[in-house]
């Protein structure tokens, strides 16, 4: 039964899918080159000319869908760390995930000159240990969210510390690293998306199909234990998917924050109650999010592309203020 | 033709009569260098510091061994100077000169590439007259090697140094007239995001006076020289599509093959990429630039039929 | 943790009590005793070997003109101003934590170095585009002479920012104020990368090693900048040192006593963020000596406030001028800055040390 605070499931999912489809429409029509409707009909069919085709088909197509599930495997693992934690602050970023596994990433291309399939892999290397050193810091028993946020920021600065020593001794490659840390989808094409498909969709999979376990987790644990949860271990398997989602998108594109985090408050606040959507719609609004960024990052700086990193921190930072200032305090849920 | 010739013959009047000229007299040499500084030497010096690939080059070029040189951390210096530089003292990263080692090998003049070192001027002058340069045009490496020529004691053969090179580009410039040029971009990483140079910058300046066109287009900031370049969307690539396209080095195995674009341009369809060696990046000095002109000449000259 | 009943300061009392028993003077001592010897490691190790004779030739003036230069010019500033930004960075650490009663606080979380980050990226890259047209020649070095103040005051606009956005009826939340600082601290470092990313093409080396919080190049003008924020920034702690010890106890006790905390707070705050904003200008954002010596401190000298206090100041010194002397020296020509050895020394030592605790 919804209440009047909530919107009914059926309606959130209308508006935002429709959002999510209007955007990704007008971000194949928009960039530098602004495509018609009727161009965007040609190109699809193969009958427009070279350019355009190329452009919709090539650059855009593949760019706008990694928007998306990127967004969306940043939204859920942002909602995933919250609920299994029961702090609403838990998220990729805040937790020092985003910022080991760019350190990793830098180090990587830094100290050698990598294969592609290495890049995730290290990426997940660097992510696990950021987590797990801001978990450990924070205290294994109490978890309070500051600490945990406390804790992820001085993860974050060391991490950050670190990929700055290793940028001065990168020499000439020192511009292109700072351009890749501020995150960006640009020249994201189809290769790009083949590779981190399987990084994506594994783990979103394995999500929304124990949905079960982590409805459980989110009550007190001695509830979830006595309804046969072995809590402790699902709470790690969890995490590690969380992870992985997030470490693996900032192979692929550099660190993008605040998405991880202001997908699933949005969610929390419009579906109440109703737990069994907030997967889902973190996962909706965190594509429409990261679209939604990225077609302004194409088109505020025009003829060049700002960083798609900047915009989300401008989107995401002042509602989270907002947030902060609208209730009290985030607890657990 | 004539419009080239008389190019030419404008940045020699330039030179010749910028306020950048200095003079000796039995009281030594005094020199005003690119922050409006004006430097004074007791004498033609003879151990100067390098602060920049510039001034190792320029040195080297006169005759005169640099005391010490700048170099790029795990890369080392620059490969087209290491033969003639073993031995010679390592000053650290060329933003972040070691000021006790600069120190140490009592240097008499310190030629630098000014942006990077502006801001320990004061530092880097208490050791030894600091010559700081901007090294981004054609015309500052003109202006440069004439102000290290006179600095160095040397001012007939700097002035040699920039006829020969002159006369080597209008020479190649009356050989290429009339034949088909194309357009050209010169990139720095072809992956994600490449950036493309402005016309000033001083390879894709030469090239424009080969009569080729790069893409890169003017600089929206031309006194300053600053920016060298703009990052350039993909699609704006594809729509210049150049007809050759010049790599800077990048250590990223095959960077640019997984950019999108890339199987698009008639450039990489046609095969006219080329990679250039790294001091296309810092070419001022007498010695790189004449290589860029041996490269321009080796890949996008001889090509053409005659 | 010895507590021989005569340390524990007393609420009433006026003045700092430094008592002079056993345990906390030897603790003093050896952290004056350690000071000394870095200082003196500091003048005198370095990329280039001095033997102690000309060191101290250097000092007295009687010397050539490169060991004095080496030792006057180059490594005694430098190694001062290690001295005062330790001091700076400890101290304000160690105000923050006490104030937001978390012992993972430090001026990073008031967006001070982030802020200070921004302007900083946003001067050098201004520079280039304000003067050009008029005078040539004077490019960048506008930006460059007025950088520490500018950074100064972005540091100090972010945390006033945090803390007026801290508040919650009316008064000051420290849980508020540390999730704010966050979230607007990630912001500002995400527009900062973003800045230097799009616009600082040419100048990428440049402002990187100040992004990493560097002493390269300090001297005597950034010392003397530097002291007097110091000497303000020691007052207002010795003013603060009786305020603070009524603080530690829980604020239903602290109203009962009628002390006017919010004030005090206000206070203090504005104390840590004028000695953090103040060296992260001069030098760049230094971390991890605000977020671990702290800690060092309060297990030496246990609940005692101003011991504590004399303590942080002592380590934070000793730790940012043997952070700079490794790093100058390990990898001679070239230079690790302090920010990163800091960072480097101080994750282990800082894991270590909580997981010594409940």
């Amino acid at each position: 039964m919804a209440n009047d605070a909530t919107m009914r499931p059926a309606a959130l999912y209308g508006a935002t899918v429709s959002f999510l489809v209007l955007l990704f429409i007008i971000g194949l029509m928009m960039g530098p080159r602004w495509v018609s409707p009727s161009q965007l009909l040609a190109a699809l069919d193969g009958s427009s000319d070279l350019l355009t085709r190329i452009t919709v088909l090539e650059l855009r197509l593949p760019r706008n869908l990694l928007g998306i599930l990127g967004g969306a495997a940043l939204g859920v693992a942002g909602a995933v760390m919250q609920g299994v934690t029961r702090n609403s602050l838990a998220s990729p970023g805040l937790t020092g995930v985003i910022a080991a596994a760019a350190l990793a990433v830098v180090s990587l291309r830094t100290l050698t000159s990598p294969g592609a399939i290495w890049l995730p892999l290290m990426a997940l290397g660097g992510g696990l240990l950021g987590g797990a050193l801001t978990f450990v810091i924070a205290g294994r028993r109490q978890l309070q969210p500051e600490r945990v946020v406390l804790a992820g920021i001085a993860v974050t600065s060391l991490a950050t510390a670190l990929t700055t020593g290793l940028l001065l001794v990168s020499g000439a490659e020192a511009a292109e690293l700072y351009y890749w840390l501020a995150g960006s989808l640009m020249g994201r094409g189809w290769l790009q998306l083949q590779m981190v498909l399987p990084w994506l969709l594994l783990p979103l999979g394995a999500l929304f199909a124990m949905q079960r376990p982590f409805r459980l987790l989110q009550l007190d644990d001695d509830l979830a234990q006595a309804m046969g949860l072995a809590v402790s271990r699902w709470r790690l398997v969890f995490l590690l998917l969380a992870l992985l989602l997030a470490a693996a998108l900032v192979a692929f594109t550099g660190p993008i924050v605040f998405i991880g985090l202001v997908a699933p408050h949005i969610a929390r606040r419009l579906i109440g109650n109703q737990i069994q959507h907030w997967l889902p719609l973190s996962a909706l609004l965190g594509g429409l999010l990261l679209l939604a960024a990225d077609i302004l990052a194409r088109q505020l700086a025009f003829p060049q592309e700002l960083p798609v990193g900047m915009l989300t921190a401008l989107i995401g930072a002042p509602w989270l203020i907002y947030l902060l200032n609208s209730r009290t305090p985030p607890r657990s849920a | 033709m004539a419009y080239l010739r008389k190019r030419i013959a404008k940045i020699l009047l330039v030179v010749l009569l910028s306020p950048a000229s200095g003079w000796a007299d039995n009281q030594g040499i005094r020199l005003t260098d690119d922050r409006g500084d004006t430097l004074q030497l007791p004498a033609a010096a003879t151990r100067p510091a390098a602060i920049s690939t510039f001034g190792a080059d320029v040195a080297l070029a006169l005759g005169t061994a640099p005391v010490a040189v700048t170099d790029y951390g795990l890369q080392g210096v620059p490969d087209y100077l290491a033969p003639q530089l073993s031995g010679v003292r390592g000053l650290g990263p060329r933003h972040q000169p070691n000021l006790e080692v600069l120190s140490s090998v009592r240097p008499d003049l310190v030629i630098a590439i000014r942006r990077y070192t502006e801001k320990d001027g004061d530092q880097i002058k208490a050791i030894a007259p600091l010559l700081a340069l901007d090294l981004i045009t054609v015309e500052d490496s003109l202006r440069a090697v004439e102000l290290a020529g006179q600095a160095l004691g040397k001012p007939a053969k700097a002035e040699a140094l920039n006829d020969r090179f002159l006369e080597r580009v209008q020479s190649l410039a009356e050989r290429n007239n009339g034949k088909p040029t194309g357009t050209v971009a010169l990139l720095t990483s072809g992956s994600e995001t490449p950036f493309v140079y402005y016309d000033h910058f001083l390879p894709t300046a030469l090239l424009e006076h080969l009569g080729f066109d790069n893409v890169g287009g003017h600089s929206p900031n031309p006194d300053s020289g600053i920016p060298l370049g703009y990052r350039i969307s993909l699609e704006a690539l594809l729509e210049l599509n150049p007809d050759t396209i010049l790599l800077l080095p990048t250590s990223r195995q095959c960077a640019f093959t997984m950019n999108p674009v890339w199987p698009y341009l008639k450039a990489v369809r046609t095969g006219q990429i080329y990679e250039v060696p790294h001091y296309w990046k810092e070419g001022a000095g007498p010695i790189a630039r004449e290589r860029i002109l041996d490269d321009i000449q080796r890949l996008l000259l001889t090509s053409e039929p005659e | 943790m010895t507590h021989p009943a005569s340390t524990t300061s007393r609420a009433g009392q006026r003045g700092l009590r430094i008592p002079c028993t056993g345990p906390i003077a030897r603790l003093l001592l050896a952290g004056g005793l350690s000071l000394v010897i870095v200082l003196v490691a500091g003048v005198q190790l370095g990329a280039i070997d001095l033997t102690w004779a000309q060191v101290w030739a250097g000092l007295t003036g009687d010397s050539s003109e490169h060991v004095q230069r080496v030792v006057f010019e180059l490594r005694l500033p430098r190694t001062l101003t290690g001295v005062l930004i330790g001091i700076h960075f400890a101290l304000s650490g160690w105000l923050l934590q006490l104030l937001s009663r978390n012992p993972l606080a430090e001026a990073g979380i008031l967006g001070i170095s982030a802020g200070a980050s921004l302007v900083a990226v946003v001067a050098f890259i201004i520079g280039d585009w304000l003067v050009s047209s008029a005078n040539p020649y004077n490019n960048t070095s506008f930006a460059l002479q007025y950088l520490p103040l500018f950074a100064m005051a972005g540091g100090l606009v972010t945390a006033l920012t945090v803390y007026f956005l801290g508040m919650r009826h009316g008064h000051l939340s420290p849980v508020k104020m540390t999730l704010t600082g966050a979230v607007i601290a990630g912001m500002l470092h995400a527009l900062t990368t973003g800045a230097l990313a799009f616009w600082g093409h040419a100048h990428t080396e440049l402002v990187a090693q100040w992004l990493a919080g560097s002493l390269y190049g300090a001297e005597w003008q950034h010392l003397r900048t530097l002291l007097p924020w110091t000497l303000i920034g020691l007052a207002g702690i010795g003013l603060l040192v009786r305020p603070l010890e009524v603080m530690q106890l829980d604020d239903q006790h602290v109203r009962t006593l009628g002390l006017g905390l919010n004030r005090w707070r206000a206070f203090a705050l504005l104390i840590a963020t004028l000695l953090a904003a103040s060296a992260v200008g001069v030098v760049g954002p230094v971390g991890f000596i605000g977020l671990l010596i702290p800690h060092i401190s309060r297990r030496l000298a246990g609940a005692n406030l101003p011991v504590q206090l004399v303590l942080c100041a002592l380590l934070g010194a000793v730790l940012a001028v043997l952070a700079d002397l490794l790093g100058r020296t390990l990898f001679s020509p070239y230079e690790v800055p302090v920010g990163v050895v800091s960072a480097v020394l101080g994750v282990p030592f800082f894991l270590y040390l909580l997981s010594r605790q409940p």
